[in-house]
């Protein structure tokens, strides 16, 4: 960047914001001048009324914080078991040859056809839906893991071994670096997958969670609720995803372009 | 410190076949402790694969490669190799990629580092990521992280393909002085018959997988490259590379 607009920090961070904020705004003409029934979509302000309701009665961060802890231990047991297969299939080829297979064929399976067994199997209670979201992970972070390691620069490994690094070492300053890029589009994968399966498990059966508030509002016709709780579900997918950029523009601060 | 003796190469009835291939087909060669070789030869006649074998990143079809009157199989951890590209770790900084296997003290490590990265001219870069880096640059790092560890036995292929005339005889220098203070046995591969010459003990030709010339370089050090002596042994080995392409370019229009 030479020349031309430079536009300064502040300005920077709120150009992204700019179409959400607009789009809010119109969409709150359109309701307070009648243009859209209040049936079909609530005013903003009343969007936000309710979020305050809800926040002064405790509700709302109760909700909100049910779901980010299911969201989270699912993603941390079928995300660990993932790059742990990962690994594993990805160092030893005879494990390859033993799983992989299995692995491809139950990956053609939506997970998301699995909720009936997962209620049989364990109820509507946390486990069903901590099982599906840790399904839904496990996946893209086992396919990007196994991946990584495989494409690890081979010349690189080499000339480790030549330097004398071994076993941990060799893992720790060769492989498992060289495997990170792909392990990072895995891990944001699976935050898509990881809110998609919660939202669909919350919302068919739950007794908690943001996806249960959205079910009871439904019931009570209480239509910004509703809404209220589709918007939350964009903020804290939002929220994952700049995380996940966050950590990946950490992990990878080596890849400088000049 | 106390000075670092150079291993004893011995290699016997060396043969490598990649499938039908026959890259290096007869060699015997035996190299002195402390002693610096220069191979040189035209492109693809096997010099990396003779290296690699040394080196313990192949395995021989046939023959033997002995260190100390040892059979080595794998990889040995006195021999450093210097690839002919510099695979530097792109995820760690500089001077880690220097450091890289090296063990001892932290701070012996951190002076150490930073005195060769001072020497190849690249102090200032240390903290920088190999991404940074131009190409030449990148093989300067390549050679402090095989020089720092006084390694034994050295293996370096093409190590100054990439410098510009001036910074390769400043490197050419500086491998010099310190293979000779370390008393490290070395071998070079290079394509260029001058670079041979002027750092070499003996130069060495290979071609189609053996050894056709065999040539010790009896110049006192530091070397006169304009001197008629070193001129003329330069003149004798690249004849001699171009007499059997000759031959062999004649033979294929017959
Ligand atoms: N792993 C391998 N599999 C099959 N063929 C190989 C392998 N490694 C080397 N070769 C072949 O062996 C021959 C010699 O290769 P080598 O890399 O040793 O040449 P070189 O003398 O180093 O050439 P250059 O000067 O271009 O680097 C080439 O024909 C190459 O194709
Ligand atoms: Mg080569």
């Amino acid at each position: 960047m030479t020349s031309g607009f430079r536009p300064g920090r502040t300005v920077k961070f709120m150009i992204p914001w700019s179409v959400p904020v607009g789009l809010v705004i119109l969409w709150q003409l359109l309701a307070h001048f009648g243009w859209i029934s209040s049936r079909i979509l609530p005013e903003p302000a009343g969007v936000i009324q309710s979020a305050i309701r809800l926040t002064e009665s405790g509700d709302l961060l109760r909700y909100i914080s049910d779901s980010t802890s299911r969201a989270l231990v699912g993603l941390v047991i079928g995300g660990s078991i993932g790059l742990v297969l990962g690994f594993f299939n990805g160092f030893f080829p005879v494990a390859e040859k033993l799983l992989d297979t299995t692995i491809q064929m139950l990956r053609n399976i939506p997970h998301l056809a699995l909720i009936p067994v997962a209620i049989l199997w364990f109820g509507i209670g946390e486990e069903s839906k901590l099982f599906l979201v840790a399904l839904g992970v496990f996946f893209p972070l086992y396919l990007n893991t196994f991946h990584g390691i495989r494409s690890v620069d081979p010349g690189l490994i080499e000339m480790g071994k030549v330097y004398g690094l071994r076993g941990w070492t060799l893992f720790w300053k060769v492989i498992l670096p060289g495997a990170m890029p792909s392990i990072l589009v895995g891990l944001r994968y699976s935050l898509g997958i990881m809110w998609l399966t919660l939202i669909v498990a919350e919302t068919i059966s739950s007794d908690t969670g943001i996806g249960y508030m959205a079910m009871n509002a439904r019931e009570f016709m209480q239509m910004d609720v509703v809404v209220l709780s589709i918007l939350l579900y964009a903020l804290l997918g939002k929220l994952a995803d700049v995380l996940a950029k966050g950590l990946e523009s950490w992990c990878l601060r080596w890849r400088v372009n000049r | 410190m106390g000075k670092a003796v150079g291993i004893h190469l011995e290699i016997r009835g060396l043969q490598k076949r990649f499938g039908e291939r026959l890259v290096i087909e007869n060699i015997d060669l035996q190299v002195r402790e402390g002693e610096f070789v220069a191979i040189v030869g035209r492109s693809g006649c096997g010099k990396s694969t003779l290296l690699r074998l040394i080196a313990g990143l192949e395995t021989p079809t046939e023959g033997k490669i002995t260190q100390d009157n040892i059979w080595v199989q794998g990889i040995n951890p006195a021999v450093r190799v210097m690839f002919q590209e510099p695979r530097l770790l792109p995820w760690q900084k500089v001077s880690d990629n220097v450091a890289l296997g090296m063990d001892g003290k932290t701070e012996d490590i951190e002076e150490r580092t930073s005195q060769i990265l001072q020497q190849v001219g690249l102090e200032d870069y240390k903290d920088e990521w190999p991404a940074v880096l131009s190409g030449g640059q990148r093989q300067r790092v390549a050679l402090a992280r095989a020089l720092v560890s006084r390694p034994r036995l050295l293996l370096l292929d093409e190590p100054l393909g990439a410098l510009d005339a001036l910074t390769r005889i400043e490197m050419q220098q500086l491998i010099e002085k310190l293979l000779q203070k370390q008393g490290t046995t070395a071998l070079l591969v290079t394509h260029d018959v001058e670079e041979a010459v002027a750092l070499a003990d003996r130069v060495i030709l290979l071609e189609e997988g053996e050894i056709t010339l065999d040539l010790p370089i009896p110049l006192p050090r530091p070397r006169q490259r304009n001197s008629t002596k070193f001129v003329s042994l330069a003149g004798r080995i690249l004849d001699r590379i171009m007499q059997t392409s000759a031959n062999e370019s004649s033979r294929q229009v017959l």
